[in-house]
């Protein structure tokens, strides 16, 4: 079966959120539901250098975040009605007609990919632009990337072109889920634990509808 | 953030209360130590009712919490794996073997002594059903739920429900021995929950998550939800002192109980609904996503 992943270079994404803007216009979502969310991670300390005069120790970079379609979803294990599922070519999915839109996925997700629909009293999510897929295009969000952050192939491929890496502070460690995610981290994302770095724009990103 | 929850709130305390009337009810009420003369007297009817009723309270605010209920028929179908899934189950399952034991004492009075068993086995089914109410919570991705704390404050919430509005039924026909134990009841549980509290931040101090300290967020949103629990459990614990040094060996000065219970009753109740609002405001993702 061909597993399909996304690639992010953390190290070149500008944070101009066109990705996030881009699949929303192209879902037609709603204020406040984002399959994609840009975070934008910030840390900051103050350390004495040799000549013992204090200096900044800075860093910031962004995350683009969407679904993973994990290899062990936590989101499926945790679905009541068996709504959230896993499809063809290992793509997590939501069956409306089976959701009940009680949110526990939304609680369960590591990456908070699920997204309720106060309209439609559901969970949505990414679903890689699987219609896209069938014509042989790539997601909205990574066609639409201005940096070229972002990609999209088969795991397989993404692993051979950018190496095998899935984990970057803050997202959780990738033994838990198996995301279907290859990163490129910023280079400054080595000492963000250190610096006590935070995601700044929280209330930008969540929904909490 | 709350105010969704606030269906959840209603419907997990009605279901520990009902759990919590019936556990007490069955340990206590109808033991040969506590029981008064008559076998189970009629009044034992209406406590199954009230159970009855906030169990049936809690199904309907369960669906409230639903963005579409429609499909509410779907949700035993991941029984596997889904704690979800299991918590409805039980919920449905408890629900209905007390409505079969409220029914068979209603219409079969006589009959009461010999279905022990049908409410023994409601009691385990009460148990049993808060331990999986408290497990949906445990979950890695919301790491203030994920522990101990969790089923503890459920079943400690079930007992002191349970407790105190059964000491109102008991004022003037309970036995003396069933008053003492339910009064005493009403004053350790908050003591043990004022106990468990210093505990549980000192635990919750720890918990440094991506978006800032567990309790710190916590505090600065909620300090004042935080004092006023502080200040019902304290009441809650006046009050059940209070009724315990009212209970009189003479029936005829049982109405000193009235006030202190349903003071004790109130507190408690409102105590526990700022604990649980409390507990839904630590929905904390761990990694801030």
């Amino acid at each position: 079966m061909t597993k399909y992943g996304f690639y992010f270079d953390s190290s070149c994404c500008s944070g101009c959120k066109t990705c996030q803007v881009a699949c929303k216009d192209k879902n037609d979502l709603t204020e406040g539901i984002r399959f994609r969310r840009v975070y934008e991670v910030c840390g900051s300390a103050w350390e004495k250098d040799s000549k013992g005069t204090w200096v900044p120790d800075i860093v910031a970079y962004n995350l683009s975040v969407a679904c993973n379609h994990c290899e062990n979803p936590s989101c499926v294990a945790a679905c009541p009605t068996k709504a959230m599922h896993i499809g063809n070519d290992g793509i997590v999915l939501v069956d409306p007609d089976k959701c009940v839109g009680c949110r526990y996925c939304e609680w369960a997700c590591p990456y908070g990919a699920p997204q309720y629909n106060p309209q439609k009293g559901i969970m949505q999510k990414c679903d890689f632009c699987s219609d896209y897929i069938k014509e042989g295009k790539k997601p909205v969000c990574v066609t639409s990337c201005l940096m070229r952050a972002l990609d999209f192939d088969t795991l397989e491929n993404l692993e051979s072109h950018y190496g095998a890496n899935r984990d970057v502070f803050p997202l959780p460690h990738s033994g838990q889920t198996g995301p279907a995610v290859i990163i490129k981290a910023h280079p400054g994302a080595a000492k963000a634990k250190e610096l006590k770095a935070s995601i700044i724009n929280r209330e930008e990103v969540r929904n909490d509808r | 953030m709350i105010g969704k929850e606030w269906s959840l709130i209603v419907f997990s305390m009605a279901m520990q209360l009902s759990a919590g009337i019936i556990l007490i009810y069955d340990l206590f009420l109808l033991s040969p130590l506590y029981r008064t003369r008559v076998d189970i007297p009629a009044r034992f009817q209406w406590i199954l009712m009230i159970a009855l009723t906030a169990a049936l309270v809690g199904v309907a605010f369960s669906l409230m919490h639903l963005g579409n209920p429609g499909n509410a028929t779907r949700t035993l179908a991941n029984l596997h794996s889904s704690w979800l899934s299991r918590e409805i189950f039980s919920v449905l399952a408890y629900t209905l073997l007390l409505a079969v034991v409220t029914i068979l004492h209603f219409t079969m009075p006589s009959a009461a002594r010999s279905l022990k068993w049908m409410v023994d086995f409601t009691a385990i089914s009460g148990i049993v059903l808060v331990f999986i109410m408290s497990r949906i919570y445990m979950i890695p991705t919301r790491p203030a739920w994920n522990s101990v704390f969790t089923p503890l404050g459920f079943y400690l919430a079930a007992i002191i429900l349970g407790s105190s509005l059964l000491l109102i039924f008991q004022i003037n026909h309970g036995s003396w021995a069933s008053q003492k134990l339910l009064a005493i009841l009403s004053f350790s549980i908050p003591l043990i929950q004022l106990a468990i509290l210093p505990v549980f931040m000192a635990w919750l101090g720890q918990k440094d998550l991506v978006s800032g300290n567990a309790l710190a967020i916590i505090l600065d949103n909620h300090m004042a939800a935080f004092y006023l629990r502080l200040g019902f459990f304290i009441l809650a614990i006046g009050f059940g002192i209070w009724a315990f040094f009212s209970i009189r060996s003479d029936t005829l000065r049982n109405h000193l109980l009235f006030t202190p219970a349903i003071l004790a009753w109130a507190a408690i109740l409102a105590a526990q609904i700022i604990d649980r609002y409390l507990f839904y405001a630590q929905n904390l993702p761990a990694e801030g996503f």
